[in-house]
């Protein structure tokens, strides 16, 4: 009997032994005190981080060549690639059921058809300020905050403006900048806005029809820079070593950009096979022997059945490990402007970096570390590989959000019924139970925003099933954290919280009311403890 | 330790369902529950966890239903659920089941027929092992077996000929005096 029958007949066997326990469908209904959280892990999934100094950045792009063809030129080389690419990681409506999305799935229930209208105007004007004037008309699609202020970023229809020859804009603290995008697309959205004391860099996506098309943008001196990706990027001998076109998170140190995020492997096989190998269907990069020049095609049972001498295609070595990598472990590349060197990642097989920040004492790394079987913290130096952190094991939980915040590495995590921010000094994690803090029995605990910087950190909960809809978690220090309702009157019962952001003011919520978005704060005192000022007097407003 | 049991939780969560909605949930529970169970009952090595698994991914699959149900392979999501919800479970609980070992399996299959398989089954981590049950034992296609655990068609490929190495090696070791 082969290798196949004696699976079936003992897998069979074995679960013939196992009982089945009905629970009668009646009986499948909402779990009393069920805790979810909203927040969104991107970068599930397979991971890539590219790390490339902004004087590399047109090295690091395949064509046009020069930054200033990148400005107003046409798409990089291989753009056309992208054409049947997914939405971003970021940005997919789909429930993903991965162990960090499951509960994004509350969200993308929501059914657009049902959302509620707007409340009375009157109403919304007594909580909501408007926007500083300055402010392009636009939405804002995201807002961050910093020590200087406010960023705000708009979020508008492209195709409109592509007809007139210009593209999407940004528009930070008041001065509107134009990104170039000479082909048109129904939507531009930012994703990710990110920024040194001397880097700052947006990214997001277009979308049009059935085409995805991340874009990253960064401002120097000569203004914003901005290129669609893929990112096609190379080595020293022009091979390409990683063709990120999802982005799941951007961070900035310095005056270094990194990305996490997706490549798409195929994109590579298609122009590497011939019609024949494409249509089984079936091929992968082999990994089994570690031979990084040999293409390896599965068939369905997992058979071996033809294996491709990549070298004879035209293809190196370090093109096919990067690729091969590419297919089941994150990996980095590191691009530096002067010289171009492919950095392994530390990361152990299987692990997956679910989020980046940048700070004084490096880079670090969130993610899952599949042979510890726990989430763990990766921290990077500049030169040298990733290192898991000595105490670097979270107490629990694969973090949602990570950031530091006068140097104390602050994660939120929203896992199963327990929702806690964690924190770490110079000792080991230590936690706070915001669920337990909060004081009241909720069916559920939906982290809706959170931020980390110097200024402070704060999430918004929403409950389900208390009075008090929205609370506000904050700290100055990352240590110690306040946890209480917003006032009164902050968010319309018909509004939601979108997005906030932490200053040395206080906190800004970013509030959607039937579409229409405004920015309301900042909040101080007791609602929030980042901001020490006229705390006695904010008190009662709480 | 165990977890809750399926029984205590259906106790104090008991309501009626709607009526449009439990009609097309209720026929898919039926299809699908044991075998996404017995799955993931040898998929982690342990028929209770496995059990509770896919009460908690059928609650979620049921308070998302009008979702879930559109999806290819609804039954997929349930299993990666569930799979996720385990892993967080055990993460939760300290225990490490990357590698069980033969005497971990369920004590309720003294006897194994085909002892050399079983103990290799046993010794695939759940990666791997999960693969194996989902193309063996509920015989889905690499498409469905790519979704349900959330990773490209050629990544199913190449699990499942790693783990069959692995199983053959792991027997040939086991015959070797």
């Amino acid at each position: 009997m082969n290798l196949d029958d004696r699976l079936r007949r003992e897998l069979q066997r074995q679960a013939g032994h196992i009982e089945g326990r009905a629970l009668g469908p009646a009986s499948i209904v909402t779990t009393a005190g069920r805790r979810t959280r909203r927040t969104r892990i991107v970068g599930a999934g397979l991971a890539a981080c590219l790390v490339f100094g902004l004087g590399g950045l047109a090295v690091a792009l395949r064509s046009p060549s020069s930054t200033s063809e990148l400005q107003a030129g046409p798409a990089p080389q291989g753009a056309s690639q992208v054409e049947n690419s997914q939405p971003s990681a970021g940005t997919t409506d789909e429930p993903d059921p991965s162990d960090e999305a499951l509960a994004t799935t509350e969200l993308d229930d929501t059914n657009p058809g049902e959302s509620e209208a707007p409340s009375n105007p009157a109403e919304t004007n007594e909580a909501v300020p408007p926007a500083p004037a300055s402010w392009a008309p636009a939405q804002l699609g995201q807002i961050s905050g910093s020590v200087e202020g406010i960023v705000g970023l708009a979020q508008l229809d492209a195709q409109e403006r592509a007809s007139a020859g210009t593209g999407m804009s940004i528009q930070t603290s008041g001065n509107a900048v134009e990104l170039p995008d000479p082909r048109p697309a129904k939507t531009a959205t930012i994703d990710f806005v990110a920024s040194s004391p001397t880097t700052t860099v947006a990214a997001g996506h277009h979308r049009s029809n059935a085409a995805v098309t991340p874009w990253l943008a960064v401002w120097s001196d000569e203004g914003w820079v901005a290129t669609r990706l893929p990112l096609p990027v190379e080595d020293s001998a022009s091979n390409l070593v990683a063709n990120v076109v999802e982005l799941s998170a951007v961070s900035v140190e310095g005056d270094t950009i990194y990305l996490t995020g997706q490549e798409r492997t195929d994109l590579r096989v298609d122009q590497l096979l011939d019609d024949d190998v494409l249509a089984s269907g079936s091929w992968q990069f082999g990994t089994a022997t570690g031979d990084m020049s040999t293409l390896t095609v599965f068939d369905e049972d997992g058979n071996v059945s033809e294996t491709i001498d990549l070298p004879s295609l035209g293809v190196s070595a370090a093109t096919i490990e990067a690729w091969e990598r590419g297919t089941d472990q994150p990996y980095a590349v590191q691009i530096q402007p002067n010289s171009t060197e492919r950095i392994d990642a530390g990361l152990g097989f299987g692990t997956i970096l679910s989020d980046i920040i940048g700070s004084p004492r490096g880079l670090f790394g969130v993610g899952f570390d599949a042979a510890l079987f726990e989430p763990v913290l990766w921290r990077k130096v500049d030169g040298e590989p990733w290192k898991a952190t000595a105490t670097g094991v979270l107490a629990h939980g694969t973090a949602d959000t990570l950031g530091t915040t006068n140097d104390v590495i602050v994660a939120i995590t929203a896992q199963g019924p327990i929702l806690t921010v964690q924190f770490r000094a110079d000792g080991p994690w230590q936690e706070v139970n915001l669920s337990d803090q909060l004081g009241v029995s909720a069916s559920e605990y939906l982290v809706t925003a959170a931020e980390i910087n110097d200024s402070g950190a704060a999430l918004v909960i929403e409950t389900v099933g208390v009075v008090e809809r929205y609370w506000l978690a904050s700290s100055l220090d990352g240590i110690a954290w306040t946890t209480a309702p917003l006032p009164a009157g902050t968010v319309a019962p018909t509004a939601s919280v979108v997005d906030l952001a932490v200053t040395s003011a206080g906190v800004h919520l970013l509030v959607d009311q039937g579409g229409v978005r405004d920015v309301v704060g900042p909040l101080s005192g007791a609602c929030a403890s980042i901001a020490t000022e006229a705390q006695t007097e904010a008190a009662d407003e709480c | 330790m165990q977890p809750t049991s399926a029984a205590a939780r259906a106790t104090v969560a008991r309501h009626a369902a709607p009526p449009e909605v439990a009609s097309g949930f209720d026929v898919f529970y039926d299809a699908h529950h044991a075998p996404v169970a017995k799955a993931l009952a040898l998929t982690l090595g342990d028929t209770e966890l496995g059990f509770e698994a896919t009460d908690e991914a059928m609650t979620r699959a049921y308070q998302r239903w009008g979702t879930v149900r559109t999806y290819d392979n609804p039954a997929g999501w349930v299993y990666r659920v569930g799979l996720n919800w385990a892993r967080s479970f055990l993460r939760r609980k300290k225990r490490v089941t990357s590698s069980p070992d033969l005497e971990e399996l369920p004590t309720h299959d003294p006897a194994p027929s085909d002892p050399a398989l079983a103990q290799a089954l046993a010794r695939l981590d759940p990666k791997h092992r999960s693969v194996v049950v989902l193309r063996y034992l509920l015989d889905w296609s690499v498409d469905q077996t790519a979704d349900a655990l959330g990773v490209a068609p050629g990544t199913v490929k190449s699990r499942l000929h790693r783990a069959l190495e692995q199983l053959e090696r792991t027997m040939r070791e086991r015959d070797t005096p």
